[in-house]
């Protein structure tokens, strides 16, 4: 997370990706997954700075940045958020590429077609659903002591998903001013339990079912102009285990065109406070009570927005 | 009152105020926009997503090989450009 804003912000290191390929991927999946793509990076990770070739264990983690050839063929790698690290391994790594015979540094066939028989949770992307960028951060404070600099800037974002049946939930039955709606209590503990745990310092537990203790999301008919249904979001929630709480409150707005059956805007706040930690979170100085936020946009087009939520898994989809 | 009284009075209070807890106010329609403004990200947060990154290896072993390049990849515990 860090790493966004130290390294691949930095102009030294934007400037020597035009020689590469730049791509971003989740790496339990790589290191023990058994598809192709999944193979190719276990080809090339043992030689990197975790890999059992350089004093690392079979289930250690293989998190960091490596270079390789599209073949699999291993550069260098580090695990740093110094960008002039970064900056060293990517003018090392095109040295050794550019003396490697093309024959070697190729795939011989073509990738393309392996595609289709990748194990990727983004096959599961709604194209005609919601989908949201979830940002968290830790809200101004009043008082306490203050936290170190990465802590204060720490953001996080995950991605929520909803298909084009679960959306409706979002929308009155009818389209008239002053209409109001509950959303259904199983989308929004799924929401809540998978999508507002404390991530603000990194990936975290999701919360169990039994600890949403209480989730209620109201929906209102503000107005209706020009083919839109303008609707506020207003409710409540506490979500609640043995070792972290929050509690706070939930607003939002949307804007629904009636013509094209889209949402034009969809935001939701889930604000309050937060106490606690889990085993991830890096919060056994900071256990609070201390006021946090998510805020629930829709996403883009680009390929960085299409990427899976962090916790698929819980949607309970098939 | 004696000058360390003063001092010791002081670093009381200090104690006192850093233990205090730190409470949200409630999320209401008059502070959401600031809310909300605080929460997204900053132009300056996001200009890593101007690297034209591929979010999967393979369509960067696709692309990489198509055009004799080779691969950078940042891999993380939870997708580097979602959760992470």
């Amino acid at each position: 997370m860090i790493g966004r804003r130290t390294v691949w912000s930095a102009n030294d290191v934007k400037k020597l990706l035009k020689d590469f390929i730049p791509c971003g991927d989740e790496v339990w999946r790589l290191h023990h997954g058994t598809d192709a793509e999944c193979k190719l990076f276990q080809m090339f990770c043992e030689e990197g700075h975790y890999g059992t070739k350089t004093g690392g264990t079979p289930n250690s983690t293989r998190q960091g940045t490596y270079c390789c050839t599209p073949s699999g063929m291993f550069l260098g790698s580090v695990n740093s958020n110094d960008s002039g690290r970064i900056c060293e391994l990517l003018r090392t790594s095109l040295v050794k590429y550019q003396a490697i015979d093309k024959k070697e540094r190729l795939q011989a066939k073509d990738p393309a077609p392996e595609r289709k028989n990748l194990q990727r949770a983004e096959a599961k992307y709604p194209e005609d659903g919601l989908i949201l960028r979830v940002h968290s951060r830790d809200l101004e404070r009043k008082g306490g002591k203050r936290e170190e600099e990465w802590a204060e800037k720490a953001h996080n974002v995950d991605f929520a998903w909803f298909t084009k049946e679960e959306l409706q939930n979002f929308l009155p039955k009818s389209f008239e001013k002053k209409a109001t709606f509950e959303v259904p209590r199983e989308l929004l503990v799924r929401l809540a339990r998978l999508h507002f745990a404390d991530n603000v310092r990194g990936q975290t537990d999701p919360y169990a079912v039994e600890a949403v203790e209480k989730i209620e999301l109201k929906g209102t008919v503000k107005d209706l102009k020009k083919g839109l249904v303008i609707i506020e979001f207003e409710g409540e929630l506490k979500l609640k285990d043995a070792t972290r709480l929050f509690e706070g409150r939930l607003r939002g707005t949307a804007s629904w065109d009636t013509r094209k059956n889209v949402f034009t805007v969809f935001e939701l706040i889930a604000a309050g406070d937060r106490t606690g930690q889990t085993r991830y979170n890096f919060r056994q100085n900071d256990l609070g009570p201390a006021p946090i936020g998510f805020c629930c946009v829709m996403a883009g087009d680009v390929p960085s927005d299409k990427i899976a939520p962090a916790h698929l898994g819980g949607y309970g989809w098939r | 009152m004696p000058l360390r009284a003063v001092r010791l009075a002081f670093v009381a209070l200090l104690l006192a105020y850093l233990a205090l807890p730190v409470s949200s106010e409630d999320l209401t329609k008059d502070n959401y926009k600031q809310i909300r403004d605080h929460i997204l990200p900053k132009p300056e947060e996001e200009t890593w997503r101007e690297i034209p990154w591929r979010v999967t290896l393979w369509d960067a072993v696709i692309d990489a090989n198509k055009e004799d390049k080779p691969i950078l990849l940042y891999a993380m515990n939870g997708h580097p450009f979602g959760c992470t």
